[in-house]
């Protein structure tokens, strides 16, 4: 176990460091900058700009400036914005909150939606029930967030009323983006789960299992499903990655509080000190997510908790 | 004697394919009293699964449908159960055991577990209680150390420990029943043994009654009370184990019958086989379902289905069962007479004794991921393959053969030694220089399937072989040599374009002999070659080779586990034990005069049809221990009912104790016999 902690912690720095640099090339290579953003409302002159630049340490070269970074990080530092000067980690804090719920509460309803679907639809293979399943995942990975979303706005809050359309605060708020992001991971986790059921149901153990006398209930949740869980989890942890892209479009239609639209704003602003502080926050949120991933791995399924016990 | 426990009467059933539906077995009847053992044989295709899982119900959850019939058992027709009474009959009342024991077992929890849970199920005892039963049960089917095993999972456990394990939870809850399909297959000759011989007694304990299924007629000579024969989906003869092998009323039992390689026959003569293959389930033969590959078969044959008859209490499928058998036995002899009698002429005695291959202390190692040990898969073995002959190799798997015969052609590079190949070391050539060498060398696979390639047709893959070795370049030449090896291999010519998955194992089989024989090859290694084929097609398969090597003067390392096969195919045997040579010597001495106490185990774990009942029960014990580390002194010392101190200690040397007998065992000179 303690092995697997450090080889994902040596991983998880790897993946920090990687992002981080690829934030920070794209913004220093890019032909504007923060100051040209700025300077576009203040209307100000080239001087002005200049000496700007010069203040912001932004024409210091490429790996002077990369090392200040991180060794800014180092000391807890992440840089303030570039726009209010207001401190990075500040503006982090309570936007963060907001998206974490929303991600958590789109992977629990993806996970519901999904296992249930996928086992239902594997148990009743080729009939109305497998048809249905397997349309609502195809319309959860094809259909793109924004409109789903808007959809759902015109449909539940429009129409019907029972929801707000936008806003952050209580749980009310909650449900139509996290529905419009937990159908996506659904459609994913349906068919993956669809296919290792299938695969498991297959399986000689199973003939085993009923021949004993067990319910075709245990069968399935008890022997089957415990099987088919452990590659839905592998992709548990892609989907998160996925979430933490979506939520940027999410929050925008949903005008939601969150580091997705921090980010949108930062990006549009050239705010570069936002976005690298928001990189490496959503980095370290998904290589935890990912670490938790591979222990629940291990925990259902004991050849691979043996092999990391070693 | 009283009444049956379970009566099934004419089950019929169909599967629903996409080819429509299928009968698979047609009006199946038969019974089994309280503590009796009944064995259904045949073919395999022949129906045995699907009977003994239309018993269970089981095919309710495949794609079949029980059409017609009744499952009476006792008083319940278990046709006419709802799905929760029968989960109440399912492991309480009938148990069952399949034949993989590796995949049937849920990965996913341990031994303890999935025994408790059947406990839980049936017997109303606590998790405590029912834990504690589970490690008495595996205690009884012979296991080690049964606390731990019941806390381990299924990948942690040996085939036969499994199986154990496996039987233990069909017994966990006093089954009246235990159906149990090929319970033996996926197991070596001493494990296979120690099975039989642990359902043997425990049948006598639980007084439970066993439907065993089997296609290996030895298996069932050894534990059945009755017979019942199925040919494509159909009953053909039924009766009591004596009787159907001694004197057989329908041609394809005593087919069978003759198929088996005995221990007295003459080495000369061709193996008895029956003709052909069984029918697909879409292609039923009208009438008979056996005519087109009965010796016997007559114009009413053709046209009529037999019904089965009783003669003397045994009952058989077959319009002139009475005829045949009033004639003194003509049948038999007849049979005897107009097929066996063909011989494969012996070649020359090998006497300038040229080898072929001389191997010398040739060795592989597998090094071992986060160890420093390594797995010595071959160790140290020398060893002569003359020209001209047929070199046996046995063993339990894991002992190395495999590895020794791709380390012997070069296809793994040896971790030392040195190979010979007509004089010449194979390390010595290079990369093209090997190549064209390995023409002359050509290997025959298992599994002929996996071997060929499913998108080609048959005809490139023989010519393939012409192409790239021979250099053949007019189509026309190749397709008539194409043609011709067809033919030679027993092929119809005009299935070139066919592709492999249209073909019986059988027919693969000889696909895979026809693309090596296009090489034109001096040497092939055959490695388990006929193992996984029905007896009737082993036969014929072995025959094949025979006629090939007597024609094209080859040289064979044919690898094999069925002692009976090897034995009737080579003319010298090496027996191989955790990557070591144990014994030489040609086949008849071998097996008259074993010289290692591994080769008598081995030997004595054959089952044989012509000692029914009376099943061996001083074979081997134990199981081959992990070659990663194996036992100091004499690697087989943990399984030696006559290991001593010095055994122990020192490494025992193959050494010559008669002419051309080689054992390494250091008390080899006590068991000579002169
Ligand atoms: N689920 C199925 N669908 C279609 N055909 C099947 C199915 N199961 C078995 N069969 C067919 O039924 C026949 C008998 O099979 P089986 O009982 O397994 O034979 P055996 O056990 O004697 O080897 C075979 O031709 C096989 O292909
Ligand atoms: S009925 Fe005819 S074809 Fe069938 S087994 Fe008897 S003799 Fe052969
Ligand atoms: S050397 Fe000893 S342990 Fe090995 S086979 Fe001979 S008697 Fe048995
Ligand atoms: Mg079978």
């Amino acid at each position: 176990m303690l092995k697997l902690l450090i080889n994902r912690c040596c991983t998880a720095l790897f993946v920090l460091f990687g992002s981080l640099l690829a934030v920070f090339s794209i913004n220093y290579f890019l032909p504007t900058d923060v100051v040209d953003s700025l300077s576009a409302s203040n209307a100000s002159n080239p001087e002005i700009a200049e000496n700007l630049r010069k203040e912001l340490g932004l024409n210091q070269p490429f790996y002077t400036q990369f090392s200040h970074y991180i060794i800014g990080i180092l000391h807890g530092d992440f840089g303030a914005s570039a726009i209010d000067g207001e401190p990075v980690i500040d503006k982090i804090i309570t936007q963060f909150p907001a998206t974490l719920s929303l991600t958590l509460t789109s992977i629990l309803i993806a996970m519901i939606v999904g296992l249930t679907l996928g086992v239902l639809a594997a148990v009743h293979q080729n009939t109305v029930i497998d048809y249905v399943a397997r349309v609502i995942g195809l319309f959860g990975i094809s259909m793109p967030t924004f409109w789903s979303g808007i959809l759902l706005i015109l449909i539940f809050s429009i129409s019907l009323g029972w929801f707000p359309a936008m806003g952050s605060e209580g749980f009310s708020t909650l449900v139509l983006p996290s529905i419009t992001l937990g159908l996506v991971g659904a459609g994913f986790i349906v068919r993956v789960v669809r296919n290792s059921m299938l695969e498991i149901i297959s399986e000689n153990f199973i003939q085993t299992l009923r021949a004993k006398g067990l319910s075709e209930r245990m069968v399935i949740y008890r022997h089957a499903l415990r099987n088919a869980l452990i590659p839905a989890i592998t992709i548990i942890g892609v989907i998160i990655g996925d979430f933490l892209g979506g939520t940027v479009v999410i929050e925008t239609v949903f005008a939601r509080k969150g580091i997705g639209r921090l980010v949108a704003d930062a990006i549009i602003a050239k705010d570069l000190p936002i976005v690298q502080g928001v990189v490496f926050f959503t980095a370290i949120f998904y290589v935890v997510i990912n670490l938790l991933v591979d222990i629940s791995y291990s925990v259902i399924d004991p050849r691979i908790r043996r092999q990391i016990g070693r | 004697m009283g009444k049956p426990l379970l009566n099934v009467s004419e089950l019929t059933v169909d599967f629903k394919t996409k080819r429509g539906l299928l009968t698979a077995i047609s009006n199946i009847s038969l019974t089994i009293k309280p503590s009796e053992t009944v064995c259904i044989v045949g073919e395999s295709g022949s129906g045995k699964s699907v009977t003994s899982k239309a018993i269970m119900r089981l095919i309710d959850d495949e794609n079949g449908v029980i059409s017609k019939g009744s499952i009476q058992l006792e008083d319940q027709d278990l046709n006419l159960l709802t799905k929760r009474d029968l989960n109440r009959i399912r492991g309480k009342k009938i148990a069952m055991i399949f034949q993989e024991p590796s995949s049937a077992f849920d990965p996913v929890f341990t031994i303890g577990d999935q025994i408790v849970e059947t406990i839980v199920k049936h017997l109303k005892l606590s998790k405590k209680e029912a834990w504690q039963r589970g490690i008495e049960l595996l205690k009884k089917v012979g296991l080690s150390e049964p606390v731990i095993r019941m806390k381990q999972y299924p990948n942690e456990l040996s085939g036969g420990m499994l199986q154990r394990a496996m039987i233990a939870m069909a017994l966990s809850c006093n089954p009246d029943l235990l159906i149990a399909d090929e319970p033996t297959t996926a197991l070596d000759v001493t494990i296979q043994s120690q099975i039989i011989e642990l359902l043997n007694s425990l049948k006598k304990e639980f007084h439970m009654a066993v439907l065993l299924i089997t296609h290996d007629l030895g298996v069932a000579a050894q534990l059945a009370d009755r017979i019942v024969v199925m040919y494509a989906g159909t009953i053909v003869e039924e009766g009591k184990v004596e009787k159907i092998f001694s004197q057989p009323h329908h041609p394809y039992t005593s087919g069978l019958l003759q198929s088996i390689p005995k221990l007295d026959a003459k080495k000369e003569t061709k193996l008895f086989s029956i003709e052909g293959t069984i029918p697909s389930l879409s292609n039923i033969p009208s009438g008979c379902r056996f005519h087109p590959r009965c010796p016997f078969a007559t114009e009413k044959c053709r046209l009529e289905s037999p019904p089965l008859k009783n003669i003397d209490g045994q009952q058989s499928a077959c319009w002139h069962t009475s005829e045949l058998i009033n004639h003194e036995n003509k049948f038999h002899d007849e049979l005897q007479l107009g097929r066996t009698q063909e011989t494969i002429p012996i070649q020359q005695e090998v006497t300038e004794q040229e080898p072929l291959f001389e191997v010398r202390e040739l060795s592989k190692y597998y090094p071992i991921k986060h160890s420093h040990k390594t797995i010595k898969a071959v160790d140290h073995v020398s060893l002569k393959i003359y020209k001209g002959e047929t070199f046996g190799l046995v063993g339990e798997s894991g002992s190395g053969k495999s590895t020794f015969g791709r380390t012997l052609l070069q296809l793994e590079k040896p971790t030392d030694g040195e190979v010979l190949f007509d004089g010449q070391s194979l390390a010595a050539f290079n990369h093209r220089e090997l190549r064209q060498k390995r023409r002359e060398m050509q290997v025959i696979f298992q599994d002929p399937y996996g071997s060929l390639d499913p998108k080609w047709t048959i005809g490139s893959i023989i010519a393939e072989p012409l192409k790239t070795h021979l250099k053949k370049q007019s189509r026309k030449e190749i397709l008539a040599a194409v043609k011709e090896l067809m033919v030679k291999v027993g092929l119809e010519p005009e299935w070139i374009d066919r592709h492999p998955h249209e073909f019986s194992g059988g027919q693969r089989q000889r696909i895979g002999i026809a693309r090596a024989m296009a090489a034109n090859p001096s040497f092939v290694l055959a490695d388990e070659a006929v193992s996984a084929l029905d007896v009737s097609v082993q036969a014929q398969i072995i025959n094949l080779l025979k006629e090939l090597q007597q024609s094209s003067g080859l040289t064979y390392l044919f690898i094999g586990h069925n002692l009976n096969v090897v034995r009737h195919i080579s003319d010298r045997i090496g027996v191989m034990y955790l990557g070591k040579i144990v014994e030489i010597a040609s086949s008849e001495e071998l097996f008259e005069n074993p010289l290692h106490p591994y080769t008598s185990g081995l030997i004595k774990s054959i089952p044989s049809i012509e000692t029914i009942g009376t099943h061996q029960i001083d074979t081997l014990k134990g199981e081959i221990p992990s070659p990663s580390d194996p036992p100091s002194g004499c690697a087989f010392r943990t399984r030696c009912p006559f290991a001593t101190e010095l055994c122990h200690k020192e490494v025992p040397t193959l050494k010559e104790y008669q002419t051309a007998h080689f054992a390494a065992c250091h008390y080899a000179e006590k068991r000579k016999v002169d």
